[in-house]
């Protein structure tokens, strides 16, 4: 075992572990539970013997095993990127829409002022 | 022969005006824009200063954000209220002075003539006075990424001065809140079919209004801020 190994495997098995325990104490859903489980799972396998990765690129028609990787990674980052995007949008508009209603609510006019009918 | 009608806006035009810590410049901006508009429409986004305030010694309407939310947002704001006010026309005009109110009488007169929905002004067909040498460079580069864009062939493409009818001011829902709402008016604008034409404005830069306007910094922002809009949409 190279120092990455030792340093990262145990990382991986820990994070996978304290998922389970998570999903245990009813912290996390069972997709999420179950879906982090897998990652950090096969990230710890994937370290401990990195053949493995070459086989599954081998299935997929890929040569190396670090590319295939690569391309998970690349894909996943993007999908999660455009998520998280659409939602900080989402929530962008959310808080605008909400302004500018309490804007809408109270046009005050220097008349409205010096008749005190802006404040409630 | 001209008369006072031809020289001022009607009433059932609204000149909306986003302001965001104006307070040194505002009451000098409306002193001037009053003098030809009756319906204006002062959309305070949240200024720390006392903006809202100087504006309220003018006989104009004050929005208030409760926090800062951007130029479009305000712009959007302003829009929405006049709209719900009965507008027939709305016009969208700067805070800081550089923009001069005879040309939104000279706008709606052509947009008349024209028969068309927006009105755009132009500094590039007009004049720009003390412009930078910088700023006019990522002016025209602004022209040209809009351009490839949006599609749409304008001259001037961050320019606050702005004139539509009801109807265009109907199509125009800005989400974009912060300095990129100027190329999202311009691409609804062009989804929309309707007819726009550009007039030539004057636009006079000042230190106050160069120190508050785009940074070559902020304008790459905005680019990649429009890219991203268009790609993780």
């Amino acid at each position: 075992m190279n120092l990455f190994q030792i340093v990262f495997v145990p990382l991986c098995a820990f994070a996978a572990l304290s998922n389970l325990w998570r999903l245990r104490r009813g912290q996390t859903s069972w997709l999420a539970g179950l879906f982090w489980f897998v990652v950090w799972t096969a990230g710890a396998v994937a370290i401990a013997y990195p053949p493995i990765t070459s086989l599954a690129a081998s299935a997929f028609g890929i040569t190396r095993g670090s590319d295939f990787v690569l391309y998970l990674v690349t894909l996943g980052l993007l999908f999660f990127l455009r998520v998280f995007y659409n939602r900080y949008r989402r929530l962008e508009n959310m808080v605008t829409q909400l302004a500018r209603e309490m804007a809408l609510s109270k046009p005050l006019t220097n008349s409205s002022i010096a008749l005190g009918t802006d404040h409630e | 022969m001209t008369t006072l009608a031809d020289s001022v806006l009607p009433e059932s035009c609204f000149v909306v005006v986003p302001a965001f810590n104006e307070a040194p410049r505002i009451g000098r901006t409306l002193e001037s824009l009053l003098q030809v508009a009756r319906s204006v429409v002062v959309v305070d986004d949240g200024s720390a200063d006392n903006t809202a305030e100087v504006a309220l010694n003018y006989p104009v309407w004050v929005l208030r954000h409760p926090v800062n939310l951007g130029q479009g947002a305000a712009i959007q704001t302003g829009i929405t209220f006049a709209l719900r006010q009965g507008a027939e026309y709305v016009a969208t005009f700067d805070a800081d002075g550089q923009h001069d109110p005879a040309d939104l009488v000279r706008m709606l007169a052509e947009l008349r003539r024209a028969g068309a929905d927006y009105v755009l002004g132009s500094r590039f067909l007009g004049r720009a006075e003390n412009i930078p040498f910088s700023r006019k460079l990522m002016l025209k580069a602004a022209v040209w990424y809009t351009r490839l864009m949006s599609g749409i062939r304008v001259t001037d493409t961050h320019n606050g001065i702005r004139l539509m009818t009801r109807r265009g001011a109907e199509r125009i829902h800005i989400t974009m809140n912060r300095m990129e709402h100027a190329s999202e008016i311009l691409d609804q604008i062009a989804r929309s079919g309707l007819r726009f034409i550009e007039v030539p404005v004057t636009i006079r830069y000042s230190d106050a209004s160069l120190a508050k306007g785009q940074k070559t910094s902020a304008a790459f922002r905005m680019g990649v801020k429009i890219i991203a809009e268009r790609v993780m949409r």
